[in-house]
């Protein structure tokens, strides 16, 4: 058994599913506020002239502001408001007929939180909600567990 | 272009009705009940004015990106002197004759005080050596503020175009076009693509 296999799917050989998720928040937590940092410089078709200290910028990462994304993704609603966004600013009436299960007030606080984390700006004239940087990455990132997760979780 | 033919008017005038100087899709100015405002008369014609009381200043300084927005908006409550140039005409309605208790409500023992501090704010600007201010044209509007460090922060705006400088960010917007300028980096989008130039790199988004 190789060490390094065994850390990545501890589930595998014998850990427990929770340690096994908290390792992946773990790196993922890193890796948003690695994004973060250097968020400009990604991207599928950039053309990268030079770019920053990667390593020093991922050690140098603020666990708070890495939690408090993380947070901010940690809802159902959340997660579908950034999915809305992903496609275009969008009025809060926009979203409410998206999101017409919940109330105009829940509505509000989850964009709250959202523009608090930094995953959500709001035009203050127009009154637009327009998907950031690092919450268009920060959704990608949840797409990509979601689906990991799901994955690994199938029975054989 | 040093602008020299102006005139300060002695006579203070003060918003009796909350008024919006300016309104465009990016940006807001607006001067509230019992703010100060002092005409600035160019060629013997009220073109301006300089404002002290409360007002309220927004900016849209958001870029839109394909990889997502940058920026945040501008917000600024102003406490401090500031002066428009153009629009005067529009705004003639909301104002009203302002007395000694309306001066001492900003802060001011006698009108001197005020002329003196609008003298100095106009002085700065149309008397730099590069200035030059249109503000003949129609629909455009040119604002400074006296910001906390004394310094000057611009808002210029014609129909749909938009430059604001302030101390830590330019912002210019023309239609599709914009460009965010802030410490460490530089960001152009047009029609969807979007140039980044920053302290350790360029990205080039196509």
């Amino acid at each position: 058994m190789h060490a390094k296999e065994a850390s990545r799917f501890p589930h595998r050989h014998g850990g427990k599913i929770h340690d096994y998720v908290g390792d992946i928040m773990e790196g993922v937590a890193e890796g948003i506020s690695g994004e973060l940092e250097r968020s400009v410089f990604i991207g599928p078709h950039d053309i990268r002239v030079s770019r920053g200290r990667r390593e020093e910028d991922v050690v140098k990462t603020d666990p708070a502001k890495a939690a408090s994304a993380m947070s901010a993704l940690g809802n159902e609603y959340r997660l579908r408001i950034l999915r809305e966004l992903v496609y275009g600013g969008r009025y809060i009436s926009e979203l409410q007929d998206k999101l017409s299960e919940i109330t105009a007030s829940t509505l509000s606080s989850h964009l709250d939180v959202l523009e608090k984390a930094g995953l959500v700006a709001q035009e203050k004239v127009r009154g637009r909600y327009l998907i950031t940087i690092p919450g268009r990455m920060a959704y990608k990132m949840a797409k990509k567990i979601a689906r990991f997760i799901e994955k690994e979780l199938e029975p054989e | 272009m040093k602008y020299l033919n102006y005139k300060i008017s002695n006579e203070p005038s003060k918003i009796v009705e909350d008024a919006t100087l300016l309104k465009n899709e990016r940006c807001i100015v607006d001067a509230l009940e019992g703010t100060l405002a002092l005409p600035i008369l160019i060629d013997e014609k009220v073109r301006g004015y300089v404002f002290h009381g409360t007002g309220k200043l927004v900016v849209d300084s958001i870029i839109e990106t394909t990889k997502g927005a940058v920026g945040k908006p501008t917000v600024k409550n102003l406490k401090r002197p500031f002066m428009m140039l153009g629009g005067a005409e529009e705004i003639k309605d909301n104002l009203g004759n302002a007395d000694t208790s309306d001066l001492q409500n900003v802060g001011y023992e006698r009108v001197d005080a005020f002329i003196k501090n609008a003298e100095e704010l106009c002085g700065r600007l149309l008397k730099r050596k590069h200035c030059h201010v249109d503000f003949n044209g129609k629909d455009s509007q040119l604002f400074a503020f006296l910001n906390e460090e004394d310094k000057l922060d611009i808002l210029v705006s014609k129909n749909d175009k938009l430059v604001y400088k302030s101390e830590k960010k330019v912002y210019i917007s023309k239609e599709s076009k914009s460009i965010l300028q802030r410490p460490g980096e530089i960001i152009v989008s047009r029609k969807g693509k979007t140039v980044v130039i920053a302290n350790n790199g360029i990205l080039i988004e196509k």
